[in-house]
């Protein structure tokens, strides 16, 4: 795919942005893609946010305040929500009635994104993006996703990938090795649990989290190739991959009892707090969750590595982008909204992004410069390895039958009430109801 | 009178009448009708409309934000009553939600307004304290049971160990045949209190003298209690009934705070399923047929144990 062939050169890029940054040092400070026009006009921008918490929200807020400190005439009216469930039932109501936001930042999912480009309810960013240079910035694969029916109508912002973390204390107190193979991660998951350690924490209940669990083995035994094909060109999931997939994470791993005892009962939060407090050895999540085991300040050294290959298989990551910044197109000043926009990605906004949110932008910045945290500098370091490439994340591109059909039927198999055969079914004909509904936009 | 020799009076006195009589109307009731009119236009803005409105949507397949809504016909309705097998495991459960969240309160709430209704000592605070799971917000009592149900750390698992019964100690919330059963229970928890209020209030209004007659007729207890008392408070529990039949159909808070409808489906209900068409999958016009079906099974369902009351008191 293009878009991973770009990621590859995730150096290259680097070194371009410092040189860029280096330039950009010896030019009188002016305000980012501010116009002359814009500088008239007072302006008020209601922006729809999910940085709530902690260094997030005070990320965000650093970062309003400089681009109104730079760009007077624009004021930005933030309204925070606590993610994007919450934007979800809102924005939709809002955006019908033209009450809606702005700009907003706001999921990428099939879910979310489709429904309202659909409803021709965003606005193209296709002329911003040359405007400002973002389609030179932006990573190509995550510009391919935002778009729909040959129209750019996001600007992704979080590059993430989901890697294993562990407990390094553990580890080194039970003489293991990070696992090179499948066969040598369950070889460690048995020595934990020899040493009265629950192996894998998760937490099934509600939503559950087995949708983000299935995508490591699956990415993994179905490869780069193969994942393109279903997520970008709508192949079937019908295939032995996916079901070995399923049995690893729902079957295998129950009955070998890596997981703690009745994980469809078992909270997200719960499921955290039992790798936070050390009594769970690993935790397979997004790097998204850098930020909180940070937090969490834990009495063991967090740290993480890729899941293994499986039998031969690629070392695939399942990757994402989270969510990502859209005009609505009843904004009251489009203009104003890409000026901003334009700041939050410009060399300034990173360090921010990086240091304090813990967010990585999907587009080449100086690393070096950054002051991180050891877990931090592992993620940047394994996105800017120039042969690793990366799949794609299941609980990210599901459109939201298929997502629906992960929840509901990974809970039914622990449950012991459903074949891994019949969920790989199910999630097929899901997947094509969506894309025969139009409610999954095909990009291949 | 002048109008008389004019022609053409007969018909204009006889086509003015309906005028006047209605005029009339007004004068007689205009102030009642004063009275009535902030509630009903508030009724009709806020019931009336939208439901008018909900009907329309649900023949179409809208997908909550589009301003073009695809006219489908009886599609959605179709599928609602014939093809969805998770509408049909959801409708079965508040089915069973409704018969075990209204015997459950209306007996402990009996029992307790009873014992109460005897002058016990210190009624007033126990009255207050039954009651008070009733004022708290559902979401804080899921919350609370969802701690206690918690196969981590729970209380009730904690408390289930430490009298010997480790065997019985297991993920309530997650396991699909104590799921519902264990939601049902915080349900009856947070409602029985009010059933004992409701019902001590009725029992306020017991006629004594037939209870006296019913002890020299050598009635015991137990036989005062279902032949005199249980007759007397009918209306109330019926008002219990018909309360706990509508909330047991449009029960959704404690269902979606606590499992979200899993493990699976087993928790599912309808509105909780509604919900999850509507605003999650992006079937609102499917979702608000469903809401519709919900609507009318309510009232048919009211009606009916209505009229079967009245017709049980009329015999």
């Amino acid at each position: 795919m293009k878009g991973m062939a770009t990621r590859r050169e995730f150096l290259r890029w680097t070194g371009v942005a410092g040189i860029g940054i280096a330039a950009t040092a010896c030019v009188p400070a002016a305000p980012t893609g501010t116009t002359g026009e814009a500088e008239e006009e007072a302006v008020t921008l209601l922006v729809w946010d999910q940085w709530s918490g902690g260094g997030a929200d005070a990320g965000m807020q650093q970062l309003v305040e400089s681009f109104t400190e730079a760009n007077p005439n624009i004021t930005i009216e933030r309204e925070v929500y606590s993610g994007n469930e919450q934007l979800r039932d809102l924005l939709k109501t809002a955006l019908g009635a033209g009450t809606g936001p702005d700009l907003m930042y706001y999921d990428l999912g099939a879910f979310a994104l489709q429904v309202l480009v659909n409803a021709d309810q965003l606005m193209p960013m296709d002329d911003a993006y040359e405007q400002y240079g973002w389609d030179q910035k932006i990573f190509e694969f995550a510009q391919q996703w935002c778009t729909l029916e040959g129209k750019r109508y996001a600007i992704p912002h979080e590059l993430e990938f989901e890697p294993v973390y562990y407990n390094k204390t553990a580890y080194d107190e039970l003489g293991l090795q990070v696992p090179q193979t499948h066969a040598e991660f369950t070889a460690n998951c048995e020595a934990t649990k020899e040493a009265g350690y629950i192996p894998i924490t998760i937490g099934n209940a509600g939503r559950g989290e087995l949708r983000h669990t299935f995508g490591f083995p699956l990415n993994n035994l179905v490869g780069k190739a193969g994942m393109d094909d279903i997520t970008l060109c709508g192949a079937s999931w019908d295939r032995p991959e996916v079901l070995e997939a399923i049995k690893i994470t729902c079957v295998d791993y129950l009955e070998q009892g890596f997981y703690p005892p009745d994980p469809n009962a078992i909270p997200g939060q719960d499921a955290n707090n039992l790798f936070f407090t050390g009594e769970a050895v690993h935790k397979l999540t997004g790097t998204w969750w850098v930020g909180t085991v940070l937090e969490a300040e834990t009495d063991f050294e967090p740290d993480i590595y890729l899941y293994p290959s499986i039998n031969g298989s690629e070392v695939l990551p399942q990757a994402w982008l989270g969510s990502g910044y859209q005009v609505p197109k009843d904004s009251v000043d489009p203009d104003a909204a890409f000026q901003f926009i334009d700041f939050l990605y410009s060399d300034a906004a990173v360090p921010v992004w990086v240091e304090t949110v813990s967010v990585v932008p999907p587009m080449p910045f100086d690393a070096e410069s950054l002051n991180l945290s050891d877990l931090m500098k592992k993620v940047l370091s394994i996105l800017r390895s120039p042969d690793q490439k990366f799949g794609w994340m299941p609980a990210g591109f599901s459109p939201p039958g298929v997502y629906d059909m992960m929840n509901a039927g990974f809970q039914q198999i622990l449950a012991g009430e459903k074949t891994p055969e019949q969920q790989m079914l199910d999630l097929q004909e899901q997947w094509q109801a969506a894309i025969d509904g139009g409610q999954y936009g095909l990009k291949c | 009178m002048w109008t008389s020799s004019l022609p053409g009076a007969r018909n204009l006195q006889s086509s003015g009448r309906p005028n006047l009589k209605w005029r009339g109307y007004l004068r007689r009731h205009l102030t009642a009708l004063l009275f009535l009119a902030p509630a009903l236009i508030i009724y009709i803005t806020f019931v009336a409309y939208p439901l008018i409105g909900s009907i329309g949507l649900s023949f179409t397949s809208w997908d909550g934000v589009n301003p073009v809504r695809e006219w489908v016909g009886l599609q959605n309705y179709t599928r609602a009553l014939s093809a969805d097998d998770i509408m049909q495991q959801a409708l079965l459960h508040n089915l069973i939600w409704i018969v075990l969240e209204t015997i459950i309160p209306l007996s402990i709430g009996l029992l307790l307004a009873t014992v109460l209704w005897d002058g016990a000592r210190g009624r007033t605070a126990f009255r207050t304290v039954f009651f008070m799971p009733y004022v708290l917000a559902t979401v804080i009592i899921a919350i609370i049971f969802g701690l206690i149900y918690n196969p981590l750390y729970g209380a009730l698992n904690q408390f289930l160990r430490a009298i010997g019964l480790d065997m019985l100690a297991q993920g309530w919330l997650g396991q699909p045949n104590t799921a519902l059963l264990a939601l049902i229970m915080v349900a009856a928890w947070a409602g029985y209190g009010f059933h004992m209020t409701i019902l001590l209030a009725g029992l306020q209004n017991v006629d004594m003298d037939l209870f006296d007659a019913a002890k020299i007729d050598g009635a015991n207890a137990w036989q005062r209690f279902i032949y005199v008392t249980i007759p007397q408070l009918s209306h109330v529990i019926t008002l219990l009934v018909s309360l706990s039949l509508i909330g047991g159909f449009k029960v959704f808070d404690l269902v979606y705070v606590m499992t979200a409808g899993g493990p699976g489906y087993h928790t599912e209900v309808v509105a909780t399923y509604i919900f999850k068409q509507s605003f999650q999958q992006n079937f609102v016009g499917y979702g608000t047929a469903l809401s519709i079906v919900l609507t009318v099974i309510i009232l048919l369902v009211s009606v009916l144990f209505i009229r079967l009351r009245e017709r049980g008191g009329e015999t």
